[in-house]
């Protein structure tokens, strides 16, 4: 069930473009472009740690798979493993979505 | 009353390897829930910061206009708020999901009852140098105390369910307090409860010569109803041993029953049921012997009327010195096991004894026996050796704990036990020890399976007969 950061769903291009509020002449003209460029600079951050949390998780949920264990209960633990891992991944794609839309609407 | 009855096993019969591995996947999924709960709360303060940053945004000049002016934006608040509570909440979410899991994986290896047994250990030393201050009225303390409780209860200022509420308050202290003061009182530091019994082990059989009799007279019985059915594995051993104990299909009390079950090859293997004390002023198996069997010396244990009644049956039965016997008790019924296993293995060859709220941890049972024991927390009996009971491949010890009722829409993990009356009650009951054992065989942790399997081994084969032996003693 492993699978490489490579192959999991990127978190759209708002991490990778530059921001059209870095302009630091615009950001001298314009009280709402500082702040703007601040709040996109907190979610850009907090992103690439809840990513690397989340990446780390869900190899986590690969390594709890493995422990040697059989029976009803194990089938309910590696159950409630996988479910975990579900909800990762499905938050990654979620925030990935989520972010592009901010870019999106933030964009002139 | 509905109580939810949890069990976890000693981390016993696992190399270190395995420990490290399983402990290690346990400490990184706190760590990741701890890490999670970090960012849940970074989440927050982003939300917060974002709200501070952007006061007044719709005030400003360049948000004003129907159409932004070239370089200008909207800037979507609303959704970058939602955008951080979302996480906060999917980060507790997922927080939650991993301390499940990991206590799963805890539970049913069983992972931290060295963690827990330490605690207990350090409790014990702490307890025990706080004594060492009150040493010379410690005793008389103690003493002042059960007998409050048990005036309390006599006169009804206490009722068994306040009584029980109590016990499990002070469930995690009664083992090193019992410990505690019987160091002070005795000269065994290895065994201090037995060394401080031994004394009245000694002079219990000239009380009970003159009170009850110390000579037991047998009697073979057969019940009125179906009786002892055919065993497969501990579980079904238990469920006869309930059967025995509280005296269905007209079994009457102090009766042990000897199973012989015969194998593919002919050869026969013998089960033993030990029932667990009866109040009974003739019972062979009655308070008295309780004292005797607690004993440091092995002298002083084998006077104990309820072993001898055991060891008469099997004899009567025609158990052999090279036929491998597997014994099974409850309480008074698990010290006798435990304590033939020990003081009579050079007579018998024990193959596997399981022991229900038994304390045995002082009973230096030989190595090539298996030993599978039920302990419920809350109650006191079993840690009236003041000790957990070894650690070694083939000796496991459970551990269950009472819970509150079990959730609506039923418990995912653990067994219920619907109490006789409205209120708690002693978990020592044969309900409470099945259901223990019952909830780790759900988990099936491998030691536990190991244990399980041996004991189906043993006594595998076909049930040929059960014979039912009465105990009386007499002047």
């Amino acid at each position: 069930m492993h699978r490489s950061s490579s192959s999991l769903p990127a978190l759209g291009p708002f991490l990778e473009q530059q921001s059209f509020l870095a302009d630091p002449e615009a950001a001298q003209t314009c009280p709402c472009h500082a702040r703007a460029a601040r709040c996109r600079a907190m979610l850009s951050d907090m992103a690439r740690q809840s990513r690397t949390t989340l990446v780390h998780l869900s190899e986590l949920a690969d390594q709890a798979l493995r422990v040697d264990w059989e029976g009803r209960a194990a089938e309910a633990y590696r159950a409630q493993v996988r479910a975990m891992d579900a909800v990762c991944q499905d938050q990654r794609i979620q925030a990935g979505r989520t972010l592009s839309l901010i870019d999106q609407e933030i964009r002139p | 009353m509905k109580r939810t009855i949890t069990a976890a096993p000693d981390a016993n019969g696992y190399t270190r390897t395995e420990l490290d591995h399983l402990t290690g996947m346990a400490d990184r999924l706190n760590q990741a829930g701890g890490a999670l709960a970090t960012m849940q709360s970074q989440w927050v303060l982003t939300n917060q910061a974002i709200c501070r940053t952007m006061p007044g945004l719709p005030a400003l000049p360049c948000t004003q206009a129907a159409v932004p002016p070239p370089g200008h934006a909207h800037l979507p608040m609303d959704r970058m708020v939602s955008f951080c509570s979302d996480q906060a909440r999917a980060c507790e979410d997922l927080r939650d999901r991993l301390q499940s899991v990991a206590d799963r994986l805890t539970r049913a290896y069983g992972l931290y009852s060295q963690a827990e047994s330490f605690m207990d250990r350090l409790m014990g030393s702490l307890t025990s140098k706080a004594l060492t201050v009150f040493e010379p009225i410690a005793p008389f303390m103690l003493g002042s105390i059960g007998l409050g409780l048990g005036v309390a209860k006599l006169t009804g200022h206490l009722d068994t369910s306040q009584f029980q509420e109590f016990m499990e308050t002070t469930a995690s202290i009664q083992q090193p307090l019992l410990t505690a003061v019987a160091s002070g009182l005795s000269s065994d530091h290895h065994d201090p409860i037995g060394g401080l019994v031994t004394g009245p082990g000694l002079l219990m059989p000239l009380i009970l010569a003159h009170f009850q009799g110390d000579r037991i007279t047998m009697d073979s019985v057969q019940p009125q109803g179906k009786g002892l059915g055919e065993a497969h594995d501990i579980a079904g051993a238990l469920h006869n041993l309930e059967t025995l104990g509280s005296c269905r299909d007209g079994i009457p009390y102090a009766t042990v029953a000897v199973q012989r079950y015969r194998k593919a090859d002919g050869k026969d293997h013998w089960l033993v049921y030990i029932p667990g004390t009866s109040s009974h002023l003739d019972s062979p198996i009655g308070w008295a012997q309780n004292i005797q069997l607690m004993s440091d010396k092995a002298s002083v244990r084998d006077r104990a009327a309820s072993l001898r009644l055991v060891d008469q049956a099997m004899c009567d039965a025609g158990v052999r010195p090279d036929d491998p016997v597997s014994l099974v008790g409850h309480s008074q019924g698990g010290i006798v096991a435990a304590t033939m296993a020990s003081d009579l293995s050079d007579r018998y060859s024990f193959d596997h004894i399981v022991t229900v709220g038994s304390p045995i941890a002082h009973r230096k049972i030989q190595p090539g026996t298996w030993v599978t024991s039920v302990e419920m927390r809350e109650e006191l009996v079993s840690s009236l050796d003041g000790a957990d009971n070894p650690s070694r491949s083939n000796q496991l010890t459970v551990r269950g704990r009472a819970g509150g009722p079990p959730p609506p829409g039923g418990s995912q993990t653990g067994r219920t036990v619907t109490t006789a009356g409205p209120g708690k009650e002693s978990t020592h009951g044969m309900a409470y020890q099945q259901a223990a054992w019952a909830d780790a065989r759900d988990q099936n942790s491998p030691a536990v399976r190991r244990q399980d399997d041996h004991f189906t081994h043993a006594i595998e084969g076909d049930l040929q007969e059960t014979r039912y032996y009465r105990g009386r003693l007499r002047r």
